[in-house]
């Protein structure tokens, strides 16, 4: 089932295709999740805020 | 011969180790910086962390596991890597970002902070074990290279590949496994591309054309399939739907994986980190599975019986000695990476969730008593792990079942994050999940709706999903989104301090 892939150029052809759209859909993700002015910041930088679990 | 490029293979990542502590410790000096045994002072760039997040999941599952199924899988196979993809889409996107902001270092911390102090206790029970069996799976897989080549018994193969497991991580931490992976992974990827090309000339000095030879095996031997996508419809319902789903939503509660990206720079830095590390893991994934495949269709190899044999015999007949040794030390180098990163990891989770709240002597410990004590527990965790490494099955089979109990894990933190928490939910759902998996495990009931062989992930996902959500829904108990509450105190903060400095926000 699926496409053929000869080995190893074919295999890994394929392999680099699916790789490629998991990479697409990183991105799209990355560009709609949440983000601040402070993710650019190191973790020493950041503002020292601790989540009260109430 | 063998002992040569088993000492060498050995020696190669002694090396490498040595060479990073001694660059560390010149470089701390330098500095005069106190060391984070545990997160490298979260100053790490982003190619390093990509190094480590795609070699802590890349290990015995790969070496052993992925050359040995490939022989009953082919080129489908390959979803299990694929699935790695989609969990360091999880893990950069969806995990470790919010575990930057909030602070938190472990996975049971957090979903402890989700649904409780009793969820708590149940979740660091089952990460400490899960990261001390995969440990022991690790230990097995280095038993089996080192063992095949040499004489030693595989209970002194497992002692050696322990120590230098354990001289990966012990001496500088983090900061050690972060550099010794960099290298590694560019290391690997040389060797393992020269060892295709020399198993192609091997193929066409024995009279044959190269991989060429090699398809055309599979294809006379009426195992076509075996070169195709998803295999026949008995491998994709066997094995490529369980494997990809128990990979994809349950490795992302490893705790190893998580800690190997939480020293990144800045968050920023983790959208690059995704990038390098899902071609990094995957691909890797290409290349042992065709050195597994060629094992089955070179008879000298395919005598030894299996692809994970098969392909030490490759590495020993057809390359020249110093490939033999670099191959041999690439494959103990991925096999210890995991090895290193998950005792560090569990290790981590004993001290934070067990040792820092439970235990007032240790309640408040200063980097160096911090790093004393996961040095301890890496200690406990490496010899108990060799010393059960010996008692596990196939490594693949036994990988894909373990993480299975993970997924309802997985399930109810994406819910306390992106919905609600409710303790009796997350409570009732992961008990009734656990207790599903053992009885499948030891019935045949999975038999009876035509999902016998590796589909325990499918039932976790949709009994965990069911239950989950239900439960969630009719409980009036349940609190906000852990990820609400976050952002709701967090515009509360930034508020005040505006406030307080006239305006003038972070930085």
């Amino acid at each position: 089932m699926g496409p053929f892939c000869s080995l190893p150029w074919g295999f890994a052809i394929f392999t680099a295709i699916v790789c490629l759209i998991e990479c697409l859909v990183a991105a799209i993700l990355w560009k709609t999740m949440y983000h601040d002015e402070e993710d650019s910041l190191s973790f020493d930088e950041r503002p020292y805020f601790e989540f009260k679990n109430d | 011969m063998s002992w040569l490029v088993t000492i060498g293979g050995l020696l190669y990542n002694v090396v490498i180790i040595l060479i990073v502590y001694a660059c560390i410790k010149v470089s701390a000096k330098r500095k005069g910086v106190s060391e984070d045994f545990i997160l490298s002072g979260r100053n790490v760039p982003w190619y390093a962390v990509a190094a480590t997040i795609a070699l802590t999941s890349l290990g015995g599952g790969h070496i052993n596991g992925l050359t040995a199924q490939g022989w009953n899988t082919g080129v489908a196979t390959i979803w299990f890597c694929l699935a790695h993809g989609v969990v360091f889409i999880i893990l950069c996107r969806f995990m470790a970002p919010w575990f930057i902001r909030m602070r938190i270092v472990t996975i049971p911390d957090m979903l402890g902070k989700m649904f409780g102090p009793f969820f708590l206790a149940i979740a660091v029970g089952c990460f400490v074990a899960a990261g001390w069996s995969t440990v022991s799976l690790e230990t097995q897989g280095l038993a089996v290279v080192v063992a095949g080549m040499t004489h030693l018994t595989p209970t002194q193969a497992s002692i050696v590949g322990g120590i230098i497991g354990v001289l990966y991580v012990f001496l500088a931490g983090m900061k050690e496994v972060q550099w010794v992976n960099l290298i590694n992974a560019i290391l690997m990827y040389v060797v393992c591309i020269l060892v295709l090309v020399f198993i192609s000339v091997y193929v066409t000095n024995q009279g044959g054309a190269g991989w060429k030879t090699i398809n055309d095996y599979f294809i006379t031997e009426g195992q076509r399939n075996l070169l195709t996508a998803f295999g026949s419809g008995e491998i994709l319902r066997t094995y490529v739907i369980g494997t990809f789903l128990a990979m994809a939503l349950s490795m992302n509660m490893s705790q190893g994986n998580l800690q190997s990206a939480l020293p990144i720079k800045n968050i920023n830095q983790l959208n690059k980190a995704c990038y390098a590390a899902i071609p990094a893991n995957i691909m890797f994934g290409v290349i042992i599975i065709s050195m597994g495949m060629a094992a089955k269709a070179i008879p000298g190899a395919a005598a030894t019986g299996g692809g994970n044999t098969g392909v030490i015999w490759l590495a020993m007949n057809v390359c020249p000695a110093w490939l033999s040794i670099c191959v041999i030390g690439a494959f103990l180098a991925a096999i210890l990476s995991s090895f290193a990163m998950l005792s560090l990891a569990t290790a981590t989770v004993l001290v934070k969730d067990i040792q820092t709240p439970f235990f007032t002597k240790t309640r408040s410990m200063t980097l160096k008593q911090e790093a004393f004590w996961v040095r301890f527990w890496i200690i406990v965790i490496a010899v108990t792990g060799v010393w059960v490494a010996l008692g596990v099955p196939n490594i693949n089979l036994a990988m894909t079942w373990r993480v299975t109990f993970e997924i309802p894990l997985f399930i109810m933190m994406m819910i306390g994050l992106l919905w609600k928490c409710s303790s009796m939910a997350g409570i009732v759902t992961v008990l009734f999940c656990w207790i599903l998996n053992c009885v499948l495990t030891f019935t045949g009931w999975a038999a009876l709706v035509h999902l016998e062989g590796n589909n325990y992930s499918i039932f976790m996902l949709v009994f965990s999903l069911l239950l989950g959500v239900i439960l969630t829904a009719i409980d009036k108990k349940a609190k906000p989104g852990i990820l609400k509450r976050f952002r709701a105190q967090k515009m509360e903060f930034d508020r005040r301090r505006s406030i307080s400095t006239g305006g003038v926000t972070a930085k």
